[in-house]
């Protein structure tokens, strides 16, 4: 069986790779097909013995199996390996072994096969010579075979285009995933009071379910961020498309990103195919394993070598790489000759053949070489890639230890390049928003964002920096807000702005911007509110100062004013009620209606330090429509402090906001509110780790110079997290101890719920003397392998007579697991008390299905049982479901 | 709607028998704070349809008279509406010329005083006297409602945090407040967040300054960011919110962590040290230039070199880059402490080899 074995694989490499095929039907034929198959190439084709026992037409099928599994393992571009890997390989073990044929063999024979298909004709003329007859069946049987084996090796692409292929950047890419979100609660508090919407919306009661496509597109190197939900806009007529929210905008900074100067480039080509080296070290590495594997085929060794030592030196392939194909051949044939001018002189008794025979080894020499370099710069430029570019900053780099020095013609290489047009115009673009979104309006004191349904855009040069844009404003705006009909929060407007900053010269990093609004009617749920005409304007100067070492500091200035119709005479209506002391003052004016601000950042990365403080004033007539919210008059100061011990073991962070909101023209009257947070963390281990925060909060009112606190909160919290080992099994445990005490000394509605029922009061009560409360909340997890078994407790307890929040107890138990691979689980049960308001007990679900990763689902499940009847049952709902659907669409780079 | 007829019909009762035809109901406690907020009144005609001409007058007991309004004519139908939307923008505004006019003119809300706002509406064509009616207000400005915890930008370790926030200052009888809470996608900031996303709380009625996590809802998870803000209201009237704060859950729950997907490095780079701690999973990044195909690879404990780790997961390589993550901990081979070694064949032919310390995750 061996035996057979070997002799068909034998027969089998006969039969692709030479006029092998001789089957009982050509025997005959077998001595003068061998002289031309010798004539024409190689000869040790004809070392094999066992070709006759084979029968063809078995031989071909086995052939193209092969060639098949060839074919698969060629691909990996070295034949050595592929055999290593086959099943072939014991089998050609053994072949070895008996010294028959050896690998390299194998892959010459595939070359001549080619060689021999590319010239039919040469074929055709020895076969009509002969019988032809008989020479023209084998000849197209053998004919087909090695089209079949031509067609496979065409297949296979070389290496290094397969490696320049990775580099490529995919014309169109996209990452887009779309959610339903779906979602049932028991006594819903959403209650849409319009009814046109409430059809649309929450059918049936309780039931809510929102539509986000969101993802990211990149077309011919144009990237794009989009956003669509269905999350209702009630700005809008709900039959209008409009209802839809919808943004897209220009992703800059990915675009920066995408695009890439030659420098870049260059270390792409050098990290990813050229395995490390520059361009003329990677072809010397080629053309050396190309001509050690010659050497194996017995060619001259000496000749070789000489050849692989010019070879070797990489500034002689520079300037190789730089000719053309024919004084390449020169220059190569010339190199090969003086080399081997001494080694001939040294044989001067060689026999004539023996010359032809070196002159032919060095042709074939010097064809590897050309071939392979030819290949290389083939690919290169097929890729898109100038050779002489590369060349160029391959020696830049060199003569600079790998820096890029300061030449001319260095700078343009870290310049990056746009590919057409629209890239151009877009390069140009630092920011594309379109539709309803999110934005921080030049010139706004807040450091707030707006959302405005609208445009906005930015543009940069190398001089100056143009943000312009134009949106309607409607606090009112989504879903959330369903169960309003007004807002004397804001007011719906219509707002244009521009602003420039100049970069460069006297007035470098200086930023002008105009805002201005004007009032505009809105419709929220279908009920009118009427707005009076207003134009609101502000002017805004800021200075960014780059302090270097002491960080960045940013001064904004801010006027604002407002214009009303008042065209009208009002005749006698004129204000006879003036009072004394009341006086117009109109130089104070151009003060009260300013702003000023002033923010500085720094980070010291050595120290592990890093600030953010602001002080701001604004005026009591200013107001700013790039800000939130009525009368922007505030004294505000604040900022925060970071600080890292220890190798970072202790961070300490401190954080503090102090406003002043003057409420009055006539006096000093104003609210105080000071909020501060400290909060340090400490990790004794990998195991054990401590956090304490301290936040406090007053308010105070400060009436004729009198200062009256109005509400103060102070919470102690420490936070400890450890992990340990219960048997074999690792095991979390998480704690938060606090405590928080609380007083309201003046009428807000902060009441507490225990004192009595909100229908009565509508929701204000008397001053509280405060409330105290401890709160722990401890959480503990056991880890089952994939699986986890986890407790979570949360207790409070009020510590005074007066109750914020009741005593309650909230804990659940949870075991969640896997199912499947594609399965996650979740089950546990739920228990709530809370002082006689409510009481209930459940069990709550969870799946999550990963469907590849296309597609997955994630569902849960809350349901309880009501033990008392709750006092405030939309507080306390029964049940909750939730469905989430998200399909991820990705194209494959 | 309902709640609507009923307040009006109530508003007709009381009204009724001080003024027979025509009246005027507006609630200074919501409405009276900013020049914009004195449109939002009712206007009751018992009786025929007239052309009329509504004039506000805003006074303060120190300042005086604060402003003046005057509405074009406009036609007054039967029944209770609002002023007409172009009543009002064709209405002039004319400010007194003094410090509360002036400073009101400019910033649009009113002051802390004592006012009282006279509405005084005209019917043209009919001998009735016009109708005045003057409702009163110790007004004072909100202090901003400032959220407390967690703190903007925080990273909480909570999967179920207790909300605090200021309560609104001062308080108005009947004001609620109402919470919402979402998630933050990619490419969002919380701003559009807020209004994008289907919110995971969005609570009405709230009375304190306070909401433990609603025990029905699901917890919050790892490494998510969420979008939080409170709005007092009254009736359906926002009177004002807070700025919108966003804080990142840094869970302690080990079930609930999703690994972040970063920290591969690339197979022949790792090489070089030839020294990793795997801490629960192996990550490498290898580049496959060749059609998809499965991953050759064996790992061997070098405690015992003769035996190799069973059941090891089938590794698929698409065509390009690829990352490859080994959850160690979860095939249960592994023995914590141990060194082992990683044979690779990697597709270009090239068999690479790392040893590794392993270490249980935690």
């Amino acid at each position: 069986m061996k035996l057979f074995i070997n002799s068909f694989f034998i027969s089998l490499f006969l039969l692709i790779h030479c006029f092998g095929i001789k089957a009982q039907t050509v025997n005959s034929d077998i001595d003068s097909l061998k002289n031309k198959i010798h004539f024409i190439q190689d000869k040790n084709v004809l070392k094999f013995p066992h070709y006759k026992k084979v029968n063809v037409n078995k031989l071909k099928s086995k052939t193209n199996k092969f060639i098949d599994s060839l074919n698969f393992d060629t691909k990996i571009g070295n034949i050595k390996k592929v055999f290593i890997q086959t099943s072939a390989l014991n089998k050609l073990d053994t072949l070895k072994r008996k010294k028959i044929v050896d690998s390299t063999f194998i892959l010459s024979k595939i070359n001549s096969v080619q060689k021999i298909i590319k010239h039919p004709l040469r074929f055709n003329q020895l076969s009509a010579s002969n019988k032809k007859e008989n020479y023209l069946t084998i000849f197209n049987k053998k004919k087909e075979t090695l089209n079949f084996a031509n067609n496979k090796a065409k297949q296979i692409k070389n290496p290094l285009s397969q490696k320049l292929n990775t580099l490529k950047k995919a014309k169109l890419s996209f990452n887009f995933t779309i959610e339903s979100q779906n979602r049932y609660q028991s006594s819903q508090t959403i209650s849409i009071i319009n009814n046109n919407l409430q059809q649309n919306i929450t059918q049936p009661k309780g039931f809510v379910s929102a539509i986000n496509f969101i993802g990211n597109l990149n077309a011919f190197g144009i990237p794009l961020n989009f956003n669509y939900s269905t999350n209702k806009s009630l700005a809008y007529n709900p039959l209008s498309l409009n209802n839809n929210l919808f943004k897209f905008d220009f992703d800059a900074t990915q675009f920066n990103g995408l695009l890439s100067n030659d420098l870049e480039q260059y270390y792409d080509l050098r990290k990813q195919v050229f395995e490390g080296a520059d361009l003329s070290g990677y072809t010397s590495s080629q053309l050396s394993t190309k001509l050690k594997k010659m050497q194996t085929e017995e060619m001259d060794k000496l000749s070789i070598n000489n050849l692989q030592k010019y070879l070797g030196n990489i500034d002689n392939l520079d300037e190789l790489l730089r000719l053309d194909e024919k004084p390449l051949r020169e220059k190569l044939l010339s190199e090969v000759k003086i080399k081997t001018a001494d080694v001939d002189n040294q044989i001067k008794n060689e026999t004539t053949h023996q010359r032809q025979k070196n002159s032919l080894q060095n042709n074939a020499q010097v064809d590897t070489v050309l071939n392979t370099i030819r290949q290389i710069k083939q690919e290169l430029a097929e890729n898109g890639y100038d050779i002489e570019k590369i060349l160029q900053m391959q020696k830049e780099l060199n003569k600079n230890n790998g820096n890029l020095g300061n030449s001319e013609t260095a700078k343009t290489y870290v310049v990056k390049k746009t590919k057409n047009g629209i890239q151009g115009i877009l390069s140009k673009i630092s920011a594309l928003k379109i539709g309803s979104f999110g934005n921080k309006i030049p010139g706004n004191m807040q450091n707030r964002d707006l959302f405005i349904s609208g445009t906005s855009v930015s543009f940069k040069t190398s001089e100056m920096a143009l943000t312009a844009g134009y949106g309607g404003l409607n606090d009112i705006g989504s879903l959330k807000d369903a169960s309003f009909q007004s807002s004397v929060f804001n007011t719906p407007k219509n707002i244009t702005y521009i602003s420039a900053e100049k970069k460069g010269g006297i007035f470098n990093n200086v930023k002008l911007s105009v805002v201005s609004s004007f009032n505009k009617e809105s419709n929220n749920n279908a009920f009118a509110l009427p707005t009076i005409s207003a134009n609101n304007m502000a002017f805004t100067a800021s200075k960014a100062l780059n302090l270097a070492y002491i960080g960045r500091l940013n001064i904004d200035v801010s006027k604002s004013s407002t214009l009303y119709k008042n065209d009208y005479n009002f005749g006698n209506d004129v204000f006879l009620n003036r009072q004394t002391g009341q006086q117009n003052n109109s130089n104070s004016d151009l003060f009260e209606a300013l702003s000023f601000g002033i923010n500085h950042r720094l980070e010291i990365k050595k120290i592990n330090f890093s600030d953010n403080v602001y002080f701001n004033y604004s005026g009591m007539g200013y107001q700013n429509p790039a800000n939130n919210g009525f009368s922007n008059a505030r004294m505000r100061v604040g900022g925060n402090i970071r600080k890292l011990f220890y190798k970072n073991k202790l961070s300490i962070t401190a954080r503090t906001d102090l406003k002043n909101i003057p409420i009055s023209f006539t006096s000093n009257d104003k609210w105080q509110n000071l909020q501060f947070q400290f909060d340090t963390k400490y990790t004794f281990s990998k195991k054990f780790s401590m956090d304490v925060k301290y936040t406090s909060n007053t308010s105070n009112k400060q009436i004729n110079n009198q200062t009256t606190p109005i509400y103060g909160l102070q919470k102690i919290q420490v936070d400890g997290n450890a992990n340990y080992k219960i048997g074999k099994h690792y095991s979390i445990s998480h704690f938060t101890l606090g405590t928080q005490s609380y007083t309201n000394t003046y009428s807000t509605n902060a009441n507490p719920i225990s004192q009595t029922s909100l229908t009565t009061t509508g929701g204000v009560l008397p001053p509280s003397n405060g409330s105290n409360m401890l709160m722990l909340n401890y959480i503990h997890s056991l880890l089952l392998r994939t699986n986890t078994l986890t407790a979570t407790v949360f207790y409070n307890r009020e510590l005074s007579p007066t109750k914020l929040i009741g005593n309650m107890l909230n804990a659940d138990f949870a075991y969640q697991y896997k199912l499947f691979e594609a399965l996650n689980l979740s089950t546990g049960f739920t228990y709530l008390d809370n002082n006689n308001i409510a009481r209930q007990a459940g069990i709550r679900q969870t799946v999550q299905v990963f469907a590849g990763s296309n597609f997955d689902v994630d569902t849960f499940l809350d349901v309880r049982k009501n033990l008392i009847t709750p006092i405030y049952p939309d507080l306390y709902a029964t049940a909750r479901a939730e469905v989430m659907l998200r399909y991820h669409i990705k194209n494959k780079k | 709607m309902k709640r609507y007829l009923s307040l009006s019909i109530l508003y007709i009762t009381i009204s009724a028998p001080i003024l027979a035809q025509v009246s005027v109901q507006f609630i200074p406690e919501i409405n009276g704070r900013n020049v914009n907020g004195l449109f939002n009144c009712q206007l009751i005609n018992a009786e025929l349809p007239h052309q009329a001409v509504l004039t506000i007058r805003v006074s303060e007991r120190n300042a005086g008279t604060v402003c003046l309004i005057k509405t074009p004519e406009f036609n007054l139908p039967t029944g209770v509406i609002t002023v007409p939307i172009n009543a009002a923008r064709g209405a002039n505004i004319e400010f007194a010329n003094n410090d509360s006019g002036r400073l009101t003119s400019l910033n649009n809300a009113f002051p802390a005083g004592d006012y009282e706002y006279c509405y005084n509406l005209d019917i043209l064509g009919a001998d009735n006297t016009p109708t005045d009616q003057c409702f009163s207000y110790n007004l004072a400005p909100f202090a901003d409602l400032n959220l407390i915890e967690p703190y903007d930008q925080e990273k909480i370790n909570n999967n179920r945090p207790l909300l605090t926030w200021q309560p609104l200052i001062p308080g108005v009888p009947g004001a609620y407040y109402q919470l919402v809470l979402t998630e933050i996608k990619k490419n969002q900031n919380a701003t559009e967040a807020i209004n994008y996303n289907l919110t995971i709380i969005n609570q009405l009625n709230i009375v304190s300054p306070i909401l433990p996590f609603p025990s029905i809802v699901r917890e919050l998870e790892h490494s998510k960011k969420y979008a939080w803000q409170v709005t007092a209201y009254k009736n359906q009237t926002i009177l004002t919110r807070s700025e919108i704060w966003e804080f990142t859950v840094n869970s302690p729950l080990p079930a609930n962590k999703v690994i972040e997907d970063t920290g591969y490095r690339n197979i022949e780079d790792m090489l070089g040290g030839n020294y990793y701690i795997a801490n629960g999973e192996l990550r490498f990044a290898v580049i496959n230039s060749y059609e998809d195909q499965n991953l050759n690879y064996s790992i061997t404990p070098l405690s015992n070199v003769k035996t190799k780790i069973r059941k090891l997961p089938k590794l698929k390589l698409v065509s390009g880059s690829n990352m490859i993550k080994m959850d160690l901990y979860a095939i249960g081979s592994f023995t914590n402490g141990d060194s082992y070694l990683l044979e690779v064949n990697l597709p270009n032919g090239n068999v690479k080899s790392l040893r590794f310390l392993y270490y249980d995750n935690q």
